[in-house]
């Protein structure tokens, strides 16, 4: 409805529907109608990317579709209304104008209100996400909170934040993908992604466990996978623009992934191996190729970025934003370069340093059954369920937990209350009473409208 | 050539050798408070070859032998990207926000072995590791964006450089002292200590991450500390204590962060999981959100 308004706004505003006409326009319309337009269209699109306030539907529409069409749905589908919010609000309305429409009173602006929006995006769904209980709910909730980050880079406007948001959205395909068929493998072979309900499957499902830890790496934006690149682009362009308090909020965002994605890999894959799996089978051949390809492109474009800021450099030129300067390890800026071919490189030979100390220095290691264990006195047993697995994280759940349980699920239920109430009182008179006098009255009134306009 | 090939070498090996010098003195501090002589000077060597000599080295899979080469890694990645004197190592390949990020790479490999080893001991400190990293990342990161915005680069070579050509009246500590008193807080909440170090917690939880960690798994452990002695003290002394011009000036600044931090870690008790987060999210980052309003206020 926002986004039919909008277009029929265009319409009246510009006597066309075509992209030419309406950029052309924007310049000589009065704020009133710019803010009208910039509204209808960041709440029409805002609901399809699900940003804050409009987000209530994503998680739960995205996680329950089965197996592969969820990854799908996850990571390439939840960012359809980026590429329009992307389009409308840098090609056609554009950053300058959205800078100068002030908000009275205060000291934002449209640039700004929508950026706040980004970062509150980034940082509520993520710790949503960290309260989730299942995994396909806790990945889904953090698809919401990625998109935060990918508007934000765009909203920032400079190249290098376009082109850190860009690229986060590609890099955000990859390991979202990954880390979904990750999931729907070991849905596959224990029937349930309850996160209460799993655990030490690292030996039963190695490669699936190697695809969802790179998977998990990229999400939380750590060397070496591609998520480090898009962010550090996406606080690169931040810090150059000075502005402090949008960086250290996508900072928090990160810190909430960080913890959220290990609860997520430790209750699947660490811990206790349940009596139930233990006679478990690695995921089949056709679910890991595909799930290893793209854990493999997530790392090969973190260690060459160059590959994938070629692709971003196109949808940069087409939305008019100047390219930056790359080069297939990274990005140069007077204010500080990365280069990840050295940083990966690095990390991978310190690490290889790593192990040649720990094998080759001090006495032989021995592997020993994890019912070795002794804790508090007793051996542990299979009998006994000791997995820490339920309220992983209970002493910041003490803490943020009156908020969450306050406003966050208050605001929910508000939300969710009114769409059903306006939902009631429109199915009311369009379905129950007078059904042919309301639509021949609707129709009377838009026809009119329209002729009125096509007058003046 | 050359010269990186001798950084590379040279930058972790006296990182290594400076942090067993801070490992001792933090020992030393607390025998002196407590009235105790103290360990012999080459005790943190000892310490190490014999856990490294040990019969008994418990390995609970691959993952946990993995997560020590990502612990050392991720340390000696650190090492290399952090500039000293005379030796930028690869310092302008990757800035202030990489080493930063690079950082997390040994506690994500810490928080991978640990929950390998399947002992709900070790998952609890690792659940309690990351909260903390949650409590004192927010006023770090405060810290960084300030220092960041106020130097006008996150390059660390540009940011020593700036603090040596102005000399006292332009270090960090001087320009900015709001941001560098949050910093010192937070350096001292990564460094896990009292009153914040609510993971190990051995009355609680039998030490936590390190439950299961025997012989050389130890070893390793204790050079990570080493590690993580000398790559915070020198992030502190890049940051706001002008960084190195020789190594005579440099070192005992490094030491005198730590210092500082070993110093308050033996009069504290251990505060609960939530009060950590509570007391890192009010006061450290408060006063950080203020020096950051300074430096914005400075800027225009």
């Amino acid at each position: 409805m926002a986004l039919f308004a909008a277009i029929l706004v265009v319409r009246s505003a510009t006597g066309s529907f075509s992209f030419e006409d309406f950029a052309a326009a924007v310049p000589g319309m009065s704020t009133g109608m710019k803010w009208v337009l910039f509204g209808l269209f960041a709440a029409g699109f805002g609901v399809k990317m699900a940003i804050l306030p409009f987000h209530l539907w994503q998680a739960p529409a995205y996680s329950f579709t089965p197996g592969a069409s969820s990854a799908f749905l996850n990571a390439v589908s939840a960012r359809m209304g980026l590429f329009a919010l992307v389009l409308v609000l840098m090609k056609l309305i554009t950053p300058a104008v959205m800078s100068g429409m002030d908000v009275p009173f205060t000291w934002l602006s449209a640039k700004t209100v929508l950026m706040w929006v980004a970062a509150i995006t980034m940082i509520v769904p993520t710790y949503i996400a960290l309260m989730q209980t299942d995994a396909r709910m806790l990945l889904a909730w953090h698809g919401i909170g990625q998109g935060g980050y990918m508007l934000l880079g765009i909203l920032v406007g400079t190249p290098l934040g376009v082109a850190g948001g860009l690229l986060h959205t590609f890099n955000y395909a990859t390991y979202q993908m990954a880390l979904m068929l990750a999931v729907f493998a070991v849905v596959h072979r224990t029937k349930t992604s309850d996160l209460d309900e799993l655990g030490g499957l690292i030996t039963r499902m190695p490669f699936t466990y190697i695809t969802l830890l790179m998977g998990i790496i990229g999400l939380a934006g750590l060397p070496p996978m591609n998520g480090f690149v898009s962010k550090w682009m996406i606080y690169k362009s931040l810090l150059n623009t000075q502005q402090p308090l949008f960086l250290i909020a996508a900072f928090i965002g990160t810190l909430g992934t960080i913890l959220s994605v290990y609860k997520l890999i430790h209750n699947i894959f660490l811990g206790q191996l349940r009596l139930e799996h233990a006679k478990v089978k690695e995921a089949p051949l056709s679910m890991l190729l595909p799930m290893l390809a793209l854990a493999g492109i997530g790392f090969i474009t973190g260690y060459m970025p160059g590959l994938a800021l070629s692709l971003v450099d196109m949808a940069q030129a087409a939305i008019g934003v100047p390219l930056i300067e790359h080069h297939l390890g990274g990005v140069y800026q007077a204010t500080g370069s990365l280069n990840m071919l050295w940083v990966v490189s690095v990390l991978i030979a310190a690490i290889g340093v790593g192990a040649l100390i720990f094998y080759f220095l001090g006495n032989r290691r021995y592997e020993v059954s994890q019912y070795d264990n002794y804790a508090g006195g007793h051996f542990l047993s299979a009998d006994i369920r000791y997995h820490y697995s339920h309220e992983f994280y209970p002493g910041l759940a003490r803490v943020i937990g009156p908020w969450y349980r306050g406003w966050v699920v208050k605001t929910e239920r508000g939300l969710t209350t009114f769409v059903a109430v306006i939902g009631d009182v429109w199915g009311g008179i369009f379905r129950f009473a007078h059904t042919p006098f309301y639509l021949l009255a609707a129709v009377t009134l838009g026809l009119l409208w329209v002729g009125l306009l096509g007058k003046i | 050539m050359f010269e990186i090939i001798a950084d590379l070498v040279l930058m972790p090996l006296i990182a290594f050798l400076f942090g067993l010098v801070l490992v001792l003195m933090g020992r030393r501090v607390r025998a002196k408070i407590e009235r105790r002589v103290g360990p012999p000077v080459l005790q943190p060597i000892y310490d190490i070859v014999k856990l490294y000599a040990k019969k008994t080295q418990i390995s609970h899979g691959l993952m946990h032998d993995i997560s020590i080469m990502m612990l050392l890694g991720g340390f000696i990645t650190s090492e290399i990207f952090l500039p000293v004197p005379g030796l930028d190592g690869l310092a302008g390949e990757g800035d202030l926000v990489t080493l930063v990020y690079v950082m997390m790479v040994p506690l994500l490999g810490m928080a991978l072995g640990v929950g390998s080893c399947a002992n709900p001991n070790g998952s609890i400190g690792i659940s309690r590791a990351l909260t903390a990293m949650l409590a004192y990342d927010v006023p770090y990161v405060v810290v960084v964006a300030g220092a960041c915005i106020h130097y006008g680069t996150s390059n660390l070579v540009d940011i020593v450089r700036i603090q040596q050509e102005g000399g006292i009246a332009t270090w960090g500590i001087t320009t900015m002292p709001l941001l560098a008193i949050a910093g010192l807080i937070a350096a001292h909440g990564m460094l896990g200590k009292e009153p914040f170090e609510i993971y190990i917690a051995p009355a609680e939880i039998a030490t936590g991450p390190m439950v299961e960690m025997s012989g050389k798994y130890m070893g390793s452990l204790f050079i990570m500390q080493c590690f993580q002695f000398y790559t915070i003290g020198v992030l502190y002394t890049t940051m706001f204590l002008g960084g190195g011009e020789m190594w005579l000036t440099f070192l005992p600044k490094v030491a005198l962060v730590v210092f500082f931090s070993l110093a308050v870690t033996n009069v504290f008790g251990r505060y609960k999981t939530e009060d950590v987060i509570r007391w890192m999210w009010r006061w450290p980052t408060a006063i950080g959100l203020v020096g950051l309003a300074l430096v914005m206020l400075d800027l225009n």
